[in-house]
């Protein structure tokens, strides 16, 4: 067997998770999570929903965010929750192209998108934009 | 094989039967007497039919791809719908006949005799009609792109909402034609003839328009942005909210303007005041947009308006109405705007609004820099109430968003920049 698999941590929708989630592969939820998570690739499912603490490389949600996101870059639809504020690199959210129906419903929230001059820059965890090999960069050279 | 050859089609022409939907490919029908036959979805692809006989025929529909019809007589002939591509009209008479939505791509009309033929609708791209006769032709919403018209007569001809793209029209003749807004843009119209034509929101961006004839004309709300003017006449011209650069205008020939809305030639303006009334007309007031003034070029009804690059607009008040659609590549500071229902507003790449306030049901496109941070102790937030907010790639958007009760329809391209606070409805 190969062992070039993609390990990715999926919670099922049905499933609800409270507490601090962190993991060097990617995490699929179509659960609920409460709560601080990180991980290089958040893939969040249109049954999903991702509150709290959330810190990625990458992020797709189809669901439902809420809390404080940080992330390289985000592809978002779905909805996104009152008090919410999304900092990242990048950010991609598509028009809808059928009336009525939205790509993103957005509550009362602030977007942090790219270099915008007097806004702090987007801060992404350091150990998980370590390629998921668990060492902190930082820590690597002896700082 | 053809369903009859020429003698049998002959035959049936002098007993009046009706060739509908007949296969006479490869029948050499040159100079034949066809007057008021009956070819109708005719398959005449490729067919010699030089110096035919063809008055008052009807060939709707018909196929004439690449057919031969050099001096053919085909005046007063129904061909709407036929497939002319490629085919060779030269010195054709089509005088009085109907080639509405005919596809005449390609085809060469060099000399040919259009005088009162309809055309609305055809596609043209492509087409030869170098010299041709067109007085008086209705060319509405043709499709003429990469055309030549060279020498053409269009005298009074009705160009409305044509296609005209990079069309050669040097030297032609468009004294009294309707051209209201058309698409010239990069047109090769050196030393044409626009006397008293209409030319009501044509865009000529980019065209040559060296020598061409203005007198009379009324050009109100059309676009001359990069489009060359040397030698131009501009005598009795109507050229209210007109988009260009003053810089154009050094080398016309104009003895009076009429810069006024109405443009009924009872306010004119001298020629050597033109610039510096034309510069006046582009500083406008703040209030002057809403009736067209400033840079703006309203080309529809409802409203279609343009602020070019490198001018600034400063503590406005503008309203747009409904369906309006508004470009805008200026700078914007400190000014409020209302968008009527569904109107579009547009910062293109250039453009940067400061401290500027939108309110109401529009569809906002920003590629360009919108900073209304400063509004929202002020006034509320920077933006109130869009139907669509879409920031593309290049766009910086810093400030705040009020949706509506329908929320807002939300896109971002992937590069854009953002500091927003967004707000559900009250």
């Amino acid at each position: 067997m190969s062992d070039k698999t993609v390990k990715q941590t999926i919670l099922e929708n049905g499933t609800e998770i409270e507490g601090a989630v962190k993991s060097k592969c990617a995490i699929v939820v179509s659960g609920q999570i409460k709560g601080e998570v990180s991980a290089p690739t958040l893939t969040v499912t249109d049954t999903g929903v991702l509150q709290g603490k959330v810190k990625a490389t990458q992020l797709s949600s189809q669901g439902s965010l809420a809390g404080e996101i940080e992330a390289d870059s985000v592809e978002l639809s779905g909805s996104v929750s009152d008090n919410t504020i999304i900092r990242a690199n990048t950010m991609e959210v598509k028009l809808s192209q059928s009336s009525g129906k939205l790509q993103v419903s957005f509550g009362n929230c602030e977007l942090q998108v790219g270099d915008t001059s007097d806004k702090k820059q987007p801060k992404v965890d350091p150990v998980v934009a370590a390629n998921g090999n668990g060492h902190h960069p930082e820590a690597k050279h002896g700082k | 094989m053809a369903d009859y050859s020429r003698e049998e089609i002959l035959d049936k022409v002098s007993k009046k039967e009706s060739l509908e939907r007949a296969d006479l490919r490869d029948v050499a029908l040159d100079r034949a007497n066809l007057e008021g036959v009956n070819l109708r979805r005719s398959d005449l692809e490729g067919v010699n039919m030089e110096e035919c006989i063809l008055r008052n025929a009807n060939l709707s529909s018909a196929n004439l791809r690449d057919a031969y019809l050099v001096r053919a007589n085909l005046e007063g002939a129904n061909l709407q719908k036929a497939d002319l591509e490629g085919a060779n009209l030269e010195g054709a008479n089509l005088q009085g006949a109907d080639l509405s939505r005919a596809n005449l791509e390609g085809a060469s009309l060099e000399g040919a005799k259009l005088n009162g033929a309809r055309l609305n609708y055809a596609q043209m791209e492509l087409a030869n009609l170098g010299g041709a006769s067109l007085e008086g032709v209705q060319l509405a919403n043709a499709d003429m792109r990469d055309a030549y018209l060279g020498g053409a007569k269009l005298s009074k001809a009705d160009l409305q909402y044509a296609q005209m793209e990079k069309a050669n029209l040097e030297e032609a003749d468009l004294t009294g034609a309707i051209l209201r807004e058309t698409n010239l843009r990069g047109a090769y119209s050196e030393g044409a003839n626009f006397t008293n034509a209409v030319l009501e929101g044509v865009i000529f961006e980019g065209a040559a328009l060296g020598r061409a004839k203005f007198a009379d004309a009324d050009l109100r709300h059309s676009n001359l942005r990069n489009a060359t003017l040397a030698g131009v006449t501009m005598t009795g011209a109507k050229v209210f909210g007109v988009v260009a650069k003053e810089d154009q205008w050094d080398d016309i020939i104009v003895d009076w303007a009429d810069f006024t809305e109405e443009g009924d030639g009872k306010s004119k303006t001298q020629g050597a005041d033109f610039v510096s009334t034309f510069q006046q007309m582009l500083n406008g007031n703040g209030n002057a947009v809403s009736t067209g003034a400033s840079t703006a070029a309203t080309t529809q009804e409802q409203g279609k308006r343009f602020f070019g690059k490198g001018d600034v607009l400063r503590n406005a008040t503008l309203e747009f109405g409904e369906k309006s659609i508004v470009e805008i590549e200026s700078r914007f500071e400190n000014c409020s705007i209302t968008l009527g229902d569904d109107a579009k507003l547009t910062v293109g790449p250039n453009g940067e609004l400061k401290g500027c306030q939108i309110v109401g049901a529009g569809e906002i496109t920003i590629h360009g820099r919108f900073m209304g941070e400063r509004r929202e102790d002020e006034e509320g937030p920077s933006i109130i109430g869009p139907k669509i907010m879409f920031v593309g790639k290049s766009g910086f958007v810093m400030g705040s968003i009020r949706q509506p009760k329908q929320m807002t329809n939300f896109g971002f391209e992937k590069g854009c920049k953002l500091s927003l606070k967004i707000y559900k409805a009250e």
